[in-house]
């Protein structure tokens, strides 16, 4: 047994207390994968060290606590806080600690379905049906062809603990207008979490644009971890834009798993942008399973306090042209720590892939750390890959050209910050980087 | 004539080696000064203390500009005062436009200064008069500090950011290296243009070349770390002629 017993015999008593409650337990197939999901994390535990994919942060407050599945009433007030959503976001959707609680639509959108999964799975459960991935799924396969389940821990305890998610499911040549938002926000009155479980299904030749901002958790009184699993289907030339901006405090814990495979033609733009005093990490698994397949994986992390923050992609190159770039650029203040562990892994058989990785850390204090791990597993032969990765401190000859034309040191620190943090920025569409700008709260973030 | 720069047994030490000992030198308001000599002879090392660099082990001596003391003064605070250095290696910065640098540096020096900054258009216009008078398109605006610019392109965005900040003491590293016929004739130009009573230039080179456009007014030379002969500018046709060994054994 990996964790202390005593801690896996409190999640053990909390599903027998929320088995009958949880929602979907009157569908044979859901009720399947969720006992068959608690079976596995029973198994194998919150992940531990000595998993390769867990082996640069300790996780100590994830291991050494139980999270009950929040119950706690819903603060109205900290909902009427938010601002009135943005002129370009068609619909909003807001959970409060991982439960939704208002789904705000201008007007109904012809070819897009768009509810939380509570509602679909007491109404029309049949629409889910194959779109929800058995936890075994997600297994690390590693070069030696073992399959392991263990890095996959948490979305074991999410699949067994879910209460609520963001389902979109988007028809044949749907262009969704403006932008979707879907905003998290809670409060932790004791040790809670909110596991999201989440669907994304565009259709042929549709496109749309997502927004999923997570607020840190308000009463900041004890450790909160929001576990969240969002499953991708990007079929035929479909096209998806899923923008996070996380936003913790210090005892907010953000583990987030994105799982996309995209079919021929199909486009994913998936940017992450996070301001960390806690810690967070973020998981992105993608499967270029169809021709011509595109990814663009993009990371911007600023640390403070103590954070940690991590990043990980696993980018699966299955079928011939496809090709994913992965951009990651990380800022830490204070004594932050961040890591980013990368892979690209080209099947035999995908030639004409074409994949390149970037990984940059600027350390702007003494005590800041950076980890990188980029890896490459090429399996087939006529192929363009590439990876970089950089830690360092302001370069001494940029800071002297810049202020030797008179500008003084702060104002050429940001003005490097800017320059650094401006190949993440300067990809998202106009309209998102101006929310991301907001997010950032730096005036002239891009100059 | 008054005096701009004044420097007075200068003495430097980068990594146990003794770069400067006992450099002097005066540059007056309206004079062009050549300042030559041999490779490692320390030229380079003055042009960056100048601008402010402190990457030396110790300093000795003095430098007045303007009548006050130089070390006292950081590097932003010179540039602001009128000091300016166009670099022997321009410094790349991807991901800031030119454009953006050159704007946010003006207007930095002008707050210092008191003065009123300039706004987007005032300074559009004003770039792109001074980029026709060095010929160059104005697409550079664009394209990111130095990154990716031929050598002559990366010269010339000096020349291009001296003329901008309009400064009083123009120090030139070998700003006429790496330069084809026609590109040395337009940074001449913009160092000519540059040039007038109340400022002073100091054009550190190793060619004759660029002295012929400039017709300067002194030529020093610098040898093992300090001016071993001044002269005009007949100075430098005789060291083309001598070489620096024949000059120096001479002086």
């Amino acid at each position: 047994m990996i964790n202390s017993a005593k801690i896996m015999d409190m999640y053990s008593s909390s599903f027998s207390d929320l088995r009958n409650n949880f929602i979907g337990q009157d569908i044979t197939w859901a009720k399947k994968l969720r006992e068959k999901a608690f079976e596995q994390f029973c198994k194998d535990g919150i992940p531990n060290q000595n998993v390769e994919e867990w082996n640069v942060f300790p996780y100590r407050d994830l291991r050494d606590n139980f999270f009950s599945a929040s119950s706690n009433p819903v603060d109205q007030q900290s909902i009427n806080k938010l601002n009135s959503k943005d002129i370009n976001c068609s619909i909003r959707m807001i959970f409060f600690n991982g439960k939704m609680v208002k789904l705000d639509i201008d007007k109904p959108i012809e070819g897009l379905q768009i509810n939380s999964l509570k509602y679909f799975m007491d109404n029309s459960p049949d629409l889910l049906e194959g779109k929800i991935p058995d936890a075994s799924f997600y297994s690390e396969r590693r070069l030696s062809n073992v399959v392991d389940s263990r890095p996959q821990g948490m979305v074991a305890l999410n699949a067994a603990f879910y209460q609520d998610g963001v389902v979109i499911l988007i028809d044949k040549n749907t262009v969704v207008p403006g932008h979707i938002e879907i905003v998290h926000i809670g409060d932790a009155k004791t040790i809670s979490m909110s596991p999201v479980r989440s669907v994304i299904f565009l259709s042929e030749n549709s496109k749309c644009e997502v927004i999923e901002r997570i607020f840190p958790t308000c009463k900041n009184t004890h450790l909160h971890l929001s576990n969240h699993v969002t499953d991708i289907q990007l079929s035929s030339q479909s096209s998806l834009t899923y923008l996070r901006l996380v936003d913790g405090n210090t005892s907010d814990i953000h583990i987030n798993n994105i799982h996309a495979s995209l079919k021929n033609d199909a486009k994913l733009y998936c940017p992450s942008l996070i301001l960390s005093c806690g810690q967070s990490r973020i998981e992105c698994r993608v499967n270029l399973i169809g021709e011509n397949s595109q990814a663009q994986i993009d990371g911007l992390t600023i640390g403070h306090n103590k954070s940690t923050s991590e990043s990980l992609t696993r980018v699966m190159h299955g079928n011939i042209n496809s090709s994913s770039n992965q951009t990651f650029r990380t800022i830490l203040n204070d004594e932050s720590r961040a890591s980013f562990l990368g892979k690209i892994r080209v099947e035999a058989g995908a030639d004409g892939t074409n994949a390149d990785m970037s990984s940059k850390s600027l350390l702007l204090s003494e005590n800041a750390r950076a980890n990188a791990k980029p890896e490459l597993e090429i399996l087939a032969d006529d192929v363009k890959c590439s990876h970089g990765v950089t830690v360092g401190n302001f370069d001494p000859e940029q800071m002297f050209y810049l202020c030797s034309r008179g500008i003084s040191q702060p104002e050429a620190k940001k003005l490097l910050i800017n320059a650094f943090s401006k190949v993440v920025i300067e990809n998202l569409p106009i309209s998102l980087s101006k929310i991301s700008e907001e997010f950032f709260g730096f005036d002239n973030f891009i100059i | 004539m008054e005096v701009l720069l004044e420097i007075e047994d200068l003495e430097v030490e980068i990594e146990e080696r003794k770069i400067l000992d006992g450099l002097s030198l005066t540059l007056n308001r309206g004079e062009i000064a050549a300042l030559m000599g041999p490779n490692g002879a320390g030229k380079s090392t003055l042009a960056s203390i100048l601008a402010g660099k402190d990457n030396y082990k110790s300093i000795k001596g003095s430098i007045r500009y303007l009548g006050k003391d130089l070390f006292k003064m950081s590097i932003e605070e010179r540039a602001s005062k009128g000091l300016f250095l166009a670099f022997q290696y321009p410094v790349e910065i991807p991901g800031v436009a030119m454009s953006t640098f050159v704007k946010i540096a003006l207007n930095a020096q002008k707050r210092l200064r008191g003065e009123k900054e300039l706004d987007a258009i005032e300074f559009l216009k004003l770039a792109k008069i001074k980029a026709k008078e060095l010929h160059m398109s104005e697409d550079f605006f664009k394209r990111p500090v130095n990154v990716g610019f031929s050598g002559g392109e990366k010269k010339k965005a000096e020349v291009f950011q001296m003329s901008m900040l309009d400064p009083i003491l123009a120090i030139l590293d070998e700003t006429d290296s790496g330069l084809d016929v026609d590109a040395l004739k337009v940074v001449a130009e913009g160092i000519k243009n540059f040039q007038s009573k109340d400022r002073g230039s100091l054009v550190i080179t190793h060619y004759q070349r660029l002295l012929n456009h400039l017709d300067p007014d002194t030529v020093h030379i610098l040898a093992d770390g300090k001016i071993v002969k001044t002269g005009d500018k007949t100075l430098a046709s005789l060291l083309e002629e001598k070489g620096y060994q024949g000059i120096i054994e001479a002086a």
